[in-house]
């Protein structure tokens, strides 16, 4: 509970940080933050290529039911992946300057829940230009967002303490978060896979919050509020944990790196 | 509620110092059990208090674990065994600029900056006045860093942390920043600070600003304190130690910022190249800010500090108070700067010359046996040149001494700069560099 409160002193810097990425991420770039977008666009056009003209897909509307994972996935992904060099990347601060090392990881996650709220404003015109409707079911995007912040919180401590003992880490996870992009239910249906093998599927906490957009973006529906609630509480627990583990390790922090 | 500011019980710090540091996992699971360091002891069962409002200074040679006793201080770094304790809010500067985004402007980084020292907006909104002020960039202040100079680059950093208003402020080796009159301003701010009641410690060589500065002095030695006491005698005892252990010079080169000018009086020739930067630029070169840099100016500083054909060849350079060699010398003394000499080649028409400089590069006084027309004969195959100084009247601080020999031309046989260093002592807390032979009187009516 004192860190947290820590943390709310430091505000400020929190905020900070998560402006600095912004805005280094788009000063001085003509198409500034569309470049965020030219990612998982330029996937939405390879994947929607392959899978409608290819494989022959029988899901409708294909584009938006890819889009709406594709975002997601994004927002997991840099948390997770660039939120595990975040310590080694600010040694600098890190060994000179005190500051609760927690806002480190906030900060990255924070700035990519941020990059997600401002990609819907391209992610809602692209679903209406494909008439799918848009209704009430959306008022639980804060919570599946919420619960997808706290998953990729606990990642994200973990992650980037360990990679300041280990630096294969950050490589690894690389390789690993590409694996992880196909056990989520983002290209295909979970409905495609066989329900004895659902259950794999069912340990990754991406699959019910990918399948939980799915449910208010494409389909208009309310998603599972069971399945919800339980990966809300697992993203908490995973975040407490992870938590504990970097603040742990975080006293070692500036003689490791 | 503790009264001590900072309160540290049986501290101990080890360092482990990789001979190859294993951080690949290939790495550690191929040469598990085999990675190589030893373990040193930066800081030793250290136990320190510090009352809120002390003004306290760490003092000791380079590796004697003052800095890594401010890191503890700060919870950059935790001890292995004991207990830090630290109250109220606290801005340290162990690094100036640390944290600074080169594509923002001087505004953008003061919020930026002092939000990591854990300020809001609000707070810094109501300060950034009197920063920028105090900065003196003008308007520099909104345009982006990456095109200060590193002068500029130091003063922003320094206001940031002296004007957010901490409870606790712990500097490093940052006091030599900018020139004289900025210097001066920061003294002024922390003795504003001290007025305050703010609790303030200070890693520093400048011995003698830590005199002025501190209540009290902290000596650390092998990672121990050996001493804590008033400034006067703990900075005496560091310097009588440190002139019987080692010479001043090995103990902390560091101590030297800029680079002195070439005295006009005692070389004639233009050095070429190799001539050292004018002090004029020395508060945009400052010393403190990028170690990498630093290291680099060191080390061409190093290849600068003796030059010439070694016709004639100063073996050895030493000062005598009343026949005893000393590097610590009374105000007022009379010193005698002796430099034996040994000749390799046949020469005529050989100058003798001394500069005495200070810290900071400026030269306090030069002159030669030309100038002076002093009739010193021709040299034998070796002696001893010495130039008898009256009265050091030095005020207190750390000097050296430049010797040189040349031809009468100008051609120079052997040049050493920094030749040796000393330190002035004095009761008498005037300022300036040296004192004018003086008195008072009034007149009425």
């Amino acid at each position: 509970m004192s860190r947290l409160f820590e943390v709310y002193t430091y505000r400020q810097m929190l905020l900070s940080m998560i402006r600095t990425d912004l805005r280094t991420r788009y000063k001085g770039s003509f198409l500034g933050f569309l470049w965020t977008f030219v990612n998982p666009l330029l996937q939405l056009l390879v994947y929607t290529l392959i899978f409608t003209q290819i494989l022959k897909t029988q899901i409708p509307k294909y584009p938006v039911y890819l889009f709406v994972g594709l975002l997601s996935w994004t927002l997991f992904q840099t948390a997770v992946q660039t939120g595990t060099g975040i310590v080694n990347r600010q040694a600098n601060l890190v060994k000179k300057i005190y500051f609760p090392r927690e806002i480190l990881p906030l900060a990255i996650v924070g700035g990519a829940a941020v990059n997600y709220i401002l990609s819907l404003l391209v992610l809602v015109p692209f679903i209406l230009l494909e008439h799918v409707p848009l209704s009430w079911p959306l008022v639980y995007l804060p919570v599946i967002l919420l619960a997808q912040v706290f998953v990729s919180l606990g990642f994200a401590f973990v992650f980037s303490a360990l990679n300041v003992f280990f630096r294969d880490l950050e490589h690894i996870i690389g390789i690993f978060m590409m694996l992880w992009f196909y056990c989520t239910p983002i290209v295909y249906k979970l409905s495609a896979i066989p329900p004895k093998d659902q259950i794999w599927l069912e340990w990754n906490p991406m699959t019910p919050i990918t399948v939980a957009y799915q449910r208010i973006f494409y389909q208009s529906a309310s998603p599972s509020v069971t399945n919800l609630l339980l990966v809300l509480l697992e993203g908490v627990l995973m975040t407490v944990v992870g938590w504990a583990v970097y603040y742990r390790l975080s006293r070692r922090f500036a003689e490791e790196i | 509620m503790p009264s001590f500011a900072i309160e540290m019980r049986n501290v101990t710090k080890d360092f482990k110092i990789y001979h190859e540091k294993n951080t690949t996992l290939k790495e550690r699971v191929v040469y598990r059990g085999r990675e190589r360091f030893t373990r040193f002891r930066a800081v030793d069962g250290v136990s320190l208090e510090v009352a809120h409002g002390a003004v306290v200074g760490l003092i000791g040679r380079n590796g004697s674990g003052k800095s890594t006793l401010l890191k503890l201080a700060t919870r950059i770094l935790y001890p292995d065994t004991g207990v830090v304790r630290v109250q109220g809010k606290v801005s340290s500067l162990l690094e100036l600029g640390a944290g600074f985004h080169p594509d923002f402007t001087g505004r953008e980084n003061i919020y930026m900056n002092a939000s990591i020292m854990g300020f809001t907006r609000r707070e810094i909104t109501r300060r950034i006045d009197d920063i920028v002020a105090f900065s003196e960039l003008g308007s520099f202040i909104d345009n982006p860093v990456r095109g200060y100079s590193s002068g500029m680059y130091t003063r922003l950093a320094f206001s940031i942390a002296i004007n957010v208003e901490p409870d606790i402020l712990l500097l490093d080796e940052v006091l030599a920043v900018g020139d004289f009159n900025f210097q001066q301003k920061c003294l002024n701010r922390i003795r504003e600070f001290k007025e305050q009641g703010k609790t303030i410690m200070i890693v520093s060589h400048d011995l003698s600003a830590i005199e002025r500065l501190c209540d009290t002095v902290v000596w650390m030695d092998s990672g121990k304190i050996r001493m804590v006491g008033n400034p006067v005698e703990t900075v005496r005892s560091y310097l009588e130690f440190a002139e019987t252990h080692t010479s001043l010079r090995d103990i902390d080169d560091s101590a030297v910022s800029g680079n002195g000018q070439v005295s006009a009086a005692i070389d004639h020739t233009e050095v070429g190249n190799d001539q050292p930067q004018s002090s004029d630029h020395a508060h945009d070169r400052s010393p403190t800010h990028a170690s990498a840099a630093d290291a680099l100016e060191k080390e061409a500083d190093a290849q600068q500090v003796r030059w010439g054909n070694k016709s004639v060849e100063i073996s050895d350079t030493w000062l005598e108070v009343s026949s005893q060699r000393a590097t610590l010398i009374h105000s007022g003394d009379p010193v005698h700067v002796f430099m034996s000499y040994r000749r390799w080649a046949d020469v005529t028409d050989s100058v003798f010359g001394i500069g005495i400089f200070a810290l900071d590069g400026t030269q306090i006084y030069g002159t030669n046996t030309f100038i002076d027309r002093a009739q010193l004969g021709e040299l034998g195959e070796s002696g001893m040149i010495r130039c008898m100084i009256d009265a050091m009247n030095l005020v207190e601080g750390r000097y050296w001494v430049d010797v040189a020999v040349h031809h009468i031309d100008g051609q120079p046989y052997d040049y050493q700069r920094k030749a040796l260093y000393f330190d002035v002592r004095s009761p008498i807390k005037d300022v300036g560099f040296a004192r004018l032979p003086h008195s008072w009187r009034h007149e009425s009516g």
